[in-house]
């Protein structure tokens, strides 16, 4: 796990909406609205919400995920983990006891067919961010 | 083939009729519809193509040099697989684990899924947790 300086972090009280990019680790406590694109890995807590379409490196679910997840690399869906959208990605883990509604694809060849999601990341930016 | 040799409670996957059989069996009828039924817990170490239909009430394993291409695949215990699963639907009444060896399609309905890292998935929609076959409280009644 990244150091908390290198580490985006949305706290457990805030609802950030809009549009969120990331170089490293970003870790979703509160609710999130909007798009994630990041070149490493989201972690979505146990006791979060975000209601996103995310594209990221890796991506860890404790939490609930509403939206499809693109990861380069890993999506882990632990025990307690919610999704409800479409998983793309190269690795897939995924615990007993984790929810997942939707189209799953899963291997080097899905993680290249996936739809690129649209327009290349944008500098950090968002309507609300940082809202409580 | 079971290890456990005392009743077991199995559910019809044709009228969904409850009825006990031995440990030991591999086939039976069903009380309730006379048509045929398959308990026992399939290993699969070949390839077994071209089928309509896969179904048990115990559960499936699917070994590395396994291999199932069938439209449905219904299991009423686990299904564990360490090779291929082809299928249209596979619908499952316990934990369906896919090893890191596993590749698999079709769309799953089970209460549960373990997927290892490694596991390819072709695009499949999954439904979990589900209980598609309304086993869920099938451990939990207790044999007359």
């Amino acid at each position: 796990m990244a150091e908390q300086g290198d580490m985006t972090v949305v706290g457990a009280d805030s609802h950030f909406e809009g549009k969120l990019t990331f170089e490293r680790t970003a870790k979703i406590n509160g609710k999130f609205d909007g798009t994630i694109n990041g070149k490493g890995e989201l972690q979505v807590s146990q006791n979060a919400l975000c209601k996103a379409d995310v594209q990221a490196g890796a991506v860890a679910v404790d939490g609930r995920v509403e939206g499809n997840v693109r990861a380069g690399d890993t999506v882990r869906l632990n025990g307690s983990g919610v999704v409800k959208g479409d998983i793309t990605a190269a690795k897939m883990v995924m615990q007993e006891g984790a929810s997942f509604y939707g189209l799953c694809a899963v291997g080097p060849d899905a993680a290249q067919n996936a739809p690129k999601p649209a327009g290349p990341p944008q500098p950090q930016e968002g309507k609300d961010g940082g809202k409580k | 083939m079971a290890k456990n040799k005392g009743p077991r409670l199995v559910q019809c996957y044709h009228c969904r009729h409850r009825f006990e059989v031995g440990g030991r069996a591999q086939s039976t009828s069903c009380p309730g519809c006379n048509k045929p039924l398959i308990v026992e817990d399939l290993v699969i170490d070949k390839l077994k193509a071209g089928l309509i239909e896969l179904r048990t009430c115990g559960s499936i394993t699917v070994k590395k040099k396994g291999r199932i291409m069938a439209d449905r695949i219904e299991a009423h215990g686990w299904i564990v697989c360490y090779g291929i699963i082809e299928a249209k639907k596979v619908v499952s009444g316990q934990t369906v684990v896919l090893a890191k060896s596993a590749t698999y399609r079709g769309d799953l309905e089970a209460p549960a899924v373990e997927m290892a890292l490694g596991a390819k998935v072709k695009p499949s929609q999954f439904a979990v947790p589900s209980d598609p076959l309304g086993l869920g409280d099938l451990g939990e009644e207790k044999l007359e």
